[in-house]
Parts: C-alpha cells; structure tokens; sequence
C-alpha cells in the first residue's frame, strides 16, 4: 500500500500574524506573503487526510512470499497547522478597504448570495481567499496573477464569496469577475454514479453525502473526516464520482478527496481528469495533487493546446512538481516566445524542482543570460497591474531580484561551476528586509517569498558544508517563519537532522508545525529515540488531567500517538483512564468554552460564600485557573503568568464570604470573576480564531484497539455504549484488531440508532470475521437490517463455540 | 520636601510589596485599614460598600488598562515597560500629580484601582470627609483637578497639552466634567465609561454640518471636546463617508497614526473647525449626495457597526 497520509490540525490560528516583525514594520495597510508559490498555498490549509495508520492490520508481502505486519511510512507534508495562509499583517483592514466586508455574513459562516445552497463558509476559509487578492492589489510584484487565480480556484466555491467581495474593489474588479466566470462556467452534472450491487450503491450514497457535506479547504470543517476512516474502501468510488457526470459540487470535492491520497490510482485518475476536464475547479485541484513519477505527456499535450494564463501557471507549476524532466524543451520554449514575466516567475519556479545536474537542454544558459539581465536592470522585470496601497509598496526592483535569486538557485541546482559562490554572494549582499516579508530574517532575508523554498532546496549544493550549516540555523532561529523552519529541517541529511528533530520536538517554545515535522520526520527516519519521545510527549498531554486539553497540544499528542504505534501495556492503562474521564469530544468552538469557564467561575464564587472551608478556597483557585490555562482560551492565561492569577482570583473572592447575605454584590463577584476569565461577547474583536478539531479520542482508540489487553479490550466494550455516536463508530473500528468477546457487542451495534456506527460494526465485523452478510446498513429498512443482523449473530455465535 | 513626599511614596510601596508577597488576605484575616487595601482587588476592598461605584468603573477602560486586547497587542503584552506605570498604578496623590505614577507590580489585572485615583496616605480622597467610615473619606480638592488625570494621560498620549491648548481650560472646564458627569438623581458623579466606547458620548464630541454650495458639497465639523478628535489613541477613528450618485464612495478616514505607521496624524485639534470640500459636477441633484459621519471605536470596527454621529442627505 502506498504511503498515507494522516494530518488533522488542531490549532487556533492568529487572523493578524501580528508575530511579523512589527519594530520597524508599518502597521498600515499591508499583508504577508508565504514562502513559495500560490499554487502551493492551498497545502498549507490543515485539512483531514486519509488515516495514516488504519484501523484495521496491514500487511506487506516480503520477498518470500509471505506476509508481515507493516506500517505505511508517510512524507512530510508542509502545512500542518495552517500558520502560513493567514498574514493579514493591518489591524483595521477593514477601515481601509471596504470591500472586505464583502457579502454579509450570518455570523461567523457565509450563507447566502452564490453560496446558499452549499454548506456554508466558515471564517477562516472566507480570510483564505480574502488574502490571496489582497496580496495581489497590494504585492503584485511578488506574485504571478495566473497562479494566483488559480489557487482561488482550488479552493473552489467558497472562493466565490471573495471575488464577490473583491469586485467592488476597482484594481481588483477584472480579476474577481474572471474567477466567477471560471467557477460558475464548470458543467452541471446531474446523473449521480449507480452501484453494481446494494452493497455498492449504499457507499456510493454514502461517499456522495459525505462529499457533499463540506468544503474541502475549510480548516473549521471536518470534510471527509468519516470518509477518510475507510480510506481504501472509499477511493474507488471517489474516482467514479469523479468520474461521472453529476452534481458539480460533489464532482469537484471528489477531485479534492482523491488529491489527498499518495496512491497510483488516485494519481492516475487525477491525470486523467486534468488532461481531459473542462471544469477549472477539478483541473486545478488534480493538477495540484499530482506527484513526481507521474506521466507528463497528457500535461504537455494540453499545455501546447492552451493559450489560457491560469491554465498554462497550474500545467507549469504542475510539471515542475512532477519533476518532468521531458518538459523543459516545452516549458522553455513557451517562457521564450511569451514574454510573459509572470510565466517567467512561475517557470522558474517549475524549473528549480527538475533541474539536475548534467542537463543539456541549454537551461544553464538561458539561466545565466536571466542572471545577467535582472543584475543590470531589474527593473525591466517589473509587472504592471494594480496600483499598490500598501505602505510600502514593492520597490519596481523587486522582480528582477526575485528573477536573479531563482535564476541563480537553477544554476546551483544545475551544477554550473560558480554557481554556488554567486549565491553564497546572494545571500550576504543585501540584507533587504522587507515588511511585506514576516519573519524576514538571516540568512534568507534577502530572498524574496517565491524564491526561498527554492533557495532551501539550494542550499544542499553549497560547498563543503556551508549550506547544511546555513540549515541547521535557520531551523534553530526562532525569528524565523515556521514554515521555513520546516523546509530547511526536511532538506538536511538524516544524520544531522534527527537530533535536531528530536530537541525541536520536545521543545515547548518551539511553534507547533516544526514540533509535528519533527516527530514525522522521525518517524520516516526510524529513529530509535522515537519512542521515548513519544512518551514523554504523551505523559505532559496526560499530566494535564483534564476532559479539556489544549488544540497545540492534543494535536502533539495525535501525532505521537500515531508516530508510536505499537503501545506498552502501562501505556494502555493511562490511555484507557484518560479517555474514560472525558465524556464526550471537547468543544472546538471558542463559544462553548467561554460558556464552560464562565459556569465554573460562578460555581466557585457560591462554593467559596457558602461550602468551602479557607483552606479550600486555594486548591480550588487553582484548579480553574489552571483549567483557563489548559483550554488557551485567551492568551494572558498561560503558566507564566499562573501565579498573579492565582492572586488575582484570591483577591476577587477575598470578602465574599464575608458578604455572603449580600446577594447583589455575590452576582457581582460572579460577573467579574467569569469576565476576567472569559467574557461573554468579546468587545474587542483584535483576532479571530480559527478552532479544528483534532481527534486525540479517535486516535486513542485506535491505540487502545491495536494494542489488545484485557483492559484496552473492557474499555472498549464501554465505549461502543457511550452518548457520543462518532466515539462509539470509532470505538467499533477499533475492536475489529481486538478480543473475540467484541464480537458481540459489535453485532448490538449494527442496531444502533445511528447509520455511522452501524456501518463501522459491520465493516468491523467483516475484517474480525473474514466473513460477509449483504445489508444496506446506513440506508436500508429495519427489518432487513434486522434479519442480517441476526445473521451476524449466529456467525458470531458459531465463532465463539 | 520633594525628598521626603518620595521617601513616603517609597514606604509606601514597600508596604505595598510586602503585602503583596504575602498574597492578598482573606476573609479570616483583617488586614491593614480599608483604605490601604491596594493589595486586594477594587471588587473586594471597595465593591461591596460602593456598588454603584464599582458597577460604573466596572464597565470602563479604567478598570480594563491592564487587560483590554487592544493595549496588549499595542504594547506587546506590556513588554514596553514604560506603558506599565499607567495600566497599573499606585496611587497618583501619595506619589505626584506631575510625574508618571509608579507601577503597582501586583494584581496589574485590575488596572487603575479605585484607590490610584482615591488612595491617600490617611485615608481616601472624597468629595466630603466622612469621620466615622471604614475607608477615612476626606475631602481633597485635588480629585475634581484635571491635574489628577495628567501623570498617566500625559506625556504618551498628549491629551493634557492638548487640553492646555483648549477653550475648555481657559474656561475652567475641568476632565471630569465631561467625562465624569453629576449623576442625575444627584448622588455624585459617575464613574462609569464616558468616553470612547459610548456611543451616546461620542455623539457629543462633534458639530457638523453640510451644504451644498456652488456646485460643492461642503462639510464643515467642529471638535468640541477639550482635546484632539478622535483622541488619544490610534485604534479609534473618525471615519467621514459620502456617496455620490455614480462615483465611487468617497471616504476620509481621521486617526492617529500607529507606531512607526507611515501616515499623518489628521485628527481635528482642539475646538478645531475644518472645512472639506467636494466637486460634484453640474449634472448631478442634491437628492444624489448623503453623507454619514461615522466613529470606530475599535480597529476592526466596520462600517455596518460604527457609532453612527449623523447622516445627512441632500435635498431634504
């Protein structure tokens, strides 16, 4: 089985990456622009992949011809955690720029206009879009119009709410009209796929609903979070529904669905819709999810076929990430005869990802004439389009010296002699930094946003060990993007990289994404400390002992569970313990926690008039407070600074119970105490938070399924039982690998009153028993799921005799 | 003299820190004097005998100085430790009415403290002394002065030299006169948040008109506040929209810069009366102009959720 992928983001993510560096940086109009290119931006979106570790075994052939236990090794996917796609660097943007605003929202979720009938659009997907055209008006030197196009394609219908928004602004005006005409001019299926057999049509129903749920990109969704459960079962039918001539929408989430899998069928079926499809959306979401190894024959066929700018930016792009090396006489052809300076951006681009030494199709040349040009008139690169209103709008310059800088990269990767000094030079020469660029930064400062995951991929190359050095700092500078950080870990050597890995892992001031990076590219190396760090990692998550743990860190702790596997018989107990402490999922939504906190506060204000004795009072301060610390429910609530809230909350209940008669001044006490903590409507709107849920109860239950004890097997039983449907669908799915004495509360759950849980039970039972009974678990009537049901049941039976 | 006022504003902070080490006392111990209880939040030294009081400061930026968002985000989290002394002061009459107040180190989240307006070293600044109260209420003129306001609103935010230059000083209208009015049952002044959050408030701090004259809309607005309109600080703004038939909305946008913003500051000064001007071209109508004067009280503020000030529309 092909590598999968499994990254669910839990975090919530700063609108304002007021993290930019703000000492000299204008406050005014402005917005960040992430490292690499626009099509690449739509990968940093958390979003739910198909389970890395499935619930059920897996099993390789080894060259004997047997079979052994395995577990796919997964690549490092950039993005983890969403940090890069907003840097929306002015705190009144909207005072600026009204068009913002946009269409009206009903509260946080767009609903209405274009959007009505789909699922609606939450806050953070609405900022994605938002923030790609304002990097267009406001930097266009630094991006390419087509790419940028095109990555609102991806994002697909959601990006029509902001070229709505957009339209209103008149720099941005033709732009925005041309990506609804792209988005609304898709054919309109409406013939759904038709299952072979009931089985088949039940899941094709399913897959469909499921597609038809959300949107793909939105990182406040959990699009596919049960599809992707049974990620192999579903990946067929994601290609029919591909495939087939139906409702757009769902056509179009199918393409999405299927660009998270790293399989030779998703891949294959991906290519052939991107060199047939006559629906932007679909072509931009299967050209981004293509692979190195892929045919690129029908994307050069198609590529000589168009004269479409946003098609010919996503075919280029494409090609360079299929590293084709057969494409450079075609993609070199078309940047000569165009004169097109935002192909030339996007091509260079492409170039660096395929460029190898020893290459004779005259790139070095062409590359070196580039270098030449732009060091003595970058000017001459500069794109004409929207007038700036950023503060400090991008110099005219500012072109050519992205143009010299992956010119200059090309030829290192070419292994043109000199290449690396020039570069080297690159870097030291011009300490540029730029507002426009957050975290700018040694040594990569002066390195424009498009050309510096280029230049990481460069800096191997570099004499002796200066680029592994250059690296290992820029991974260990904490002023650096994260996103970079990142980039540069996964570029250096193993040897070098795993000890780095492993400190940046268990480090607690380190940002989120580079501590998940680290504990992947662990795992992908093997490393032997893995383990351990695992469990170190778990404990701190488990030494907080509460039902709410926080995002960054229950996402940690999914990531360790999955990074470690196979469990050790104390760690099942401690797994069983905390998951039998939480009732249900903890609340994602700001809303619900500010509700709980709010309730605690009062609860301890009436204990402290009337139940608790003085040398209570403290143990119980204590707790909430370090309940409002454990859910980052507002960032002035943090260990740090525990101790003067501990004082501060002592005080505010110093006389209550003294005043406890009087009732007026108690509601006040609990006024203030649960507004101190969490107030009920925010008043100062400075952020908005973007909260995804990450499955910690889902993965430990996985855990607790593989790792088959006694304990792991009674707590399970109980979980199959619990309120929550989705605990106990996954509780389901995690006993097909334990205990025969699952196996009937399995068959009690194909009665369940929800159709999720009973089709987990069933496909459970079908992987625990090897065998099959035909029903429409999720669709079909009563009586015929009872009749299978008894069905299973005399099997089970049969089993345990 | 100045030596020995330090001396005792000095002993008095040690006193305070002393405490404060000690952590802030609870309904089993008594305590220093009511009005020394700096050490306890104003809900507890002050709430329960002055509600109303603690009710109105409960609601304003005065009790939020140390926690609001906004001041967090403008200071980094306080980092910028000259920001401090002001969000989280001791008490401004124990210290000097012409120098910054010193940093109360200890339960900054409670922000300017009842007792760093009202605390003295025999009791607490009131508008009448009263002999037998728990806290020694006594008289002190001082607490109506503008002076009273001027360590902590001058020099970072310049609305005391603002106010100097103002009718309002010249005419003896004193800070607490606007922004602290006489209740109207008669029970004192409010405490409560007159100032830039209130809508109602902020409706007062303007005059404005607008005509059409000559072909030319014409806007004139007058500050009538002691100070620069909007004042003080820069994530507050006045916001000038008008609609033309036909042309893109036209919008001047009044504020304070942000640090290090490349921007002027185009603020109304004080008593200031400026005068815009705006072609609109023969063939257009009075009905096919209106214009809405418009205040943000926050950065992110939209248009939609401004305080609105006026609206004013041609032809009618």
């Amino acid at each position: 089985m092909a590598a999968e992928v499994h990254l669910r983001c839990s975090i919530a993510i700063a609108l304002f990456a007021l993290a930019a560096p703000r000492a000299t940086a204008p406050l005014d109009l402005d917005v960040g622009v992430p490292p690499g290119s626009p099509t690449g931006w739509a990968r940093q979106i958390p979003v739910v992949t198909p389970r890395l570790h499935p619930w059920r075994a897996v099993t390789t052939r080894t060259p004997k011809g047997g079979t052994v236990a395995s577990l796919p090794r997964k690549p490092v996917d950039r993005g983890l955690t969403g940090v890069g796609i907003f840097r929306i660097t002015t705190p009144d943007v909207v005072g600026h720029l009204e068009w913002v605003n946009g269409p009206r929202t009903n509260g946080k979720a767009v609903t209405g206009g274009a959007l009505a009938s789909l699922p609606p659009v939450g806050a953070g997907l609405r900022w994605v879009g938002i923030a790609a055209f304002l990097r267009l008006l406001l930097h266009r030197q630094q991006v390419a119009e087509p790419e940028v196009v095109a990555h609102l394609l991806e994002l697909g219908e959601p990006a029509l709410w902001c070229a709505e928004a957009a339209a209103d602004e008149p720099e941005l005006q033709e732009t925005a009209k041309d990506v609804l005409r792209r988005i609304d001019k898709g054919p309109r299926g409406s013939t759904p796929p038709a299952g072979a057999s009931p089985r088949e049509a039940m899941w094709l129903r399913f897959v469909g609903e499921e597609l038809a749920a959300g949107h793909p990109f939105d990182p406040e969704g959990c699009f596919g979070r049960r599809l992707f459960l049974f990620a192999e079962e579903v990946e067929p039918l994601l290609v029919r529904w591909l495939q087939a001539d139906a409702d757009r929408f769902v056509v179009r989430n199918a393409a999405a669905a299927l660009g998270r899998y790293h399989t030779t069928t998703a891949q294959a079926a991906l290519l052939a819709a991107a060199a047939t499809t006559h629906d932007d959306v679909v072509l931009m979401r299967a050209l981004a999810a293509l692979e190195p190894g892929c045919d690129a024959d029908p994307l050069l066929k198609r590529l000589a076929n168009t004269n479409d700018d946003v098609e010919t930016a996503a075919l280029t792009a494409a090609l360079g990430r299929i590293l084709a090396t057969s494409a450079v006489p075609a993609l070199l052809d078309r940047v000569r005869n165009r004169q097109d300076r935002d192909l030339l951006l996007t091509t260079l681009v492409a170039l660096n990802r395929i460029a190898q030494p020893g290459d004779r199709s005259g790139m070095a040349d062409w590359a070196e004439t580039l270098c030449a040009a732009a060091r003595s008139d970058p000017g001459r690169f500069r794109v004409h389009g929207p007038r700036s209103a950023a503060d400090v709008p991008d110099q005219s310059t500012l072109r050519g010296e992205t143009v010299e800088q992956l010119a200059t990269c090309l030829r290192v990767r070419l292994g043109v002699a000199g290449a690396p000094r020039a570069l080297s030079a690159l870097l030291s020469e011009r300490p540029a930094a730029h507002p426009a660029v957050p975290f700018a930064n040694e040594p990569i400062r002066s390195f424009w946003p498009a050309a510096q995951i280029p230049l990481l991929e460069a800096l191997p190359r570099l004499r002796q060990d200066e680029g592994q050095r250059l690296l290992a700092a820029l991974v260990a500078d904490a002023s650096t993007d994260p996103i970079l950080r990142v980039a540069a870990l996964c570029e250096l050597p193993a040897e070098i990289r795993d000890p780095i890995a492993e400190a940046q892992a268990a480090a607690e001031s380190a940002p989120l994404e580079l501590r998940l990076a680290s504990l992947q590219l662990l795992e992908r190396d093997d490393s032997a400390t893995l383990g351990d760090l695992c469990r170190r990692l778990w404990r701190r998550v488990r030494a907080q002992a509460r039902a709410i743990v926080s995002a960054p860190q229950r996402q940690l702790a999914v990531t360790a569970l999955q990074a470690q596997p196979r469990l050790e018989a104390a760690d099942v107990g401690e797994l069983c313990t905390w998951l039998e402490n939480i009732e249900t999922e903890p609340p994602a939504k700001t809303a619900d926690l500010v509700a709980r906190i709010r309730d605690l506060a009062a609860t301890l204000v009436d204990d402290v008039a009337e139940k608790l004795k003085p040398a209570q009072v403290d143990g119980r301060i204590e707790a909430l407070v370090d309940e409002v610390i454990a859910v980052h429910l507002d960032r002035r609530f943090v260990p740090d600074t525990r101790k003067d809230t501990v004082d501060y909350v002592r005080g505010l209940l110093a006389t209550v119970h003294r005043n406890r008669n009087d009732r007026a001044y108690l509601a006040t006490v609990r006024r203030e105490l649960a507004d101190y903590f969490a107030p009920a409507a925010r008043a100062m709107p400075r952020e908005i938070e973007v909260a995804v849920i990450a499955p910690l109860e889902e993965e430990i239950l996985f855990a607790i399924g593989r790792s088959r004890t006694p304990e792991a097997t009674a707590a399970l039983a109980r979980q199959m039982t619990t309120r929550d449907p989705l605990r106990r669908a996954h509780a389901c799915l995690a006993a097909a690998g334990g205990d025969r004495t699952l196996l009937l509360p399995l068959v009690h759950a194909l009665l369940d009153e929800d159709g999720f849980v009973r089709l987990c039970a069933s496909e459970a039972l079908r992987h625990a028993t090897g065998r099959d009974v035909a029903a429409d678990w999720l669709y079909g009537a009563l009586a015929d799921r009872g009749a299978a049901a008894q069905e299973w049941f005399r099997i089970v039976a049969g089993a345990g005799r | 003299v100045k030596r020995r006022a330090v001396a005792a504003a000095a002993l008095a902070l040690l006193g305070a820190a002393c405490r404060s080490s000690r952590g802030p006392s609870t309904d089993a111990d008594d305590g220093p004097p009511v009005h020394a209880r700096i050490d306890l939040p104003s809900l507890a030294a002050c709430g329960p005998c002055h509600p109303r009081q603690y009710d109105e400061w409960a609601a304003s930026l005065h009790h939020r100085a140390w926690t609001n968002a906004n001041v967090r985000e403008a200071t980094n989290d306080f980092a910028q430790e000259e920001c401090r002394c002001c969000h989280s002061p001791l008490p401004v009459l124990q210290h000097s009415l012409t120098e910054r107040p010193l940093f109360r180190a200890f339960l900054q989240d409670d922000g300017v403290h009842c007792l760093s307006c009202h605390g003295r070293d025999d009791g607490v600044a009131a508008a009448r002394t009263v002999p037998d109260a728990p806290c020694r209420p006594r008289r002190d003129e001082r607490l109506l002065q503008a002076e009273l306001c001027q360590p902590c609103h001058e020099p970072t935010h310049q609305a005391f030299t603002e106010y100097r230059q103002s009718a309002a000083f010249t005419d003896g209208v004193r800070c607490a006169d606007c922004h602290m009015p006489e209740r109207e049952d008669g029970s004192g002044r409010s405490h409560g948040p007159h100032g830039g959050l209130d809508a109602a408030f902020v409706r007062k701090a303007l005059r404005w008109q607008c005509a059409i004259v000559g072909g030319e809309l014409v806007v004139t607005l007058r500050n009538r506040t002691g100070h620069r309109f909007p004042g003080e600080i820069p994530s507050r703004s006045f916001l000038l929209r008008i609609d033309i038939r036909g042309r893109e909305p036209i919008r001047e946008l009044l504020r304070r810069p942000f640090k290090g913003e490349a921007r002027a500051d185009n603020r109304l000064g004080p008593d200031e009366e400026r005068v815009l001007r705006y072609p609109l071209g023969a063939d257009l109508a009075a009905a096919d102009v209106s214009v809405r004067l418009l205040f943000r009280p926050l950065p992110m503020t939209t248009e939609e959720d401004a305080f609105v000030l006026g609206e004013w529309r041609g032809g009618r």
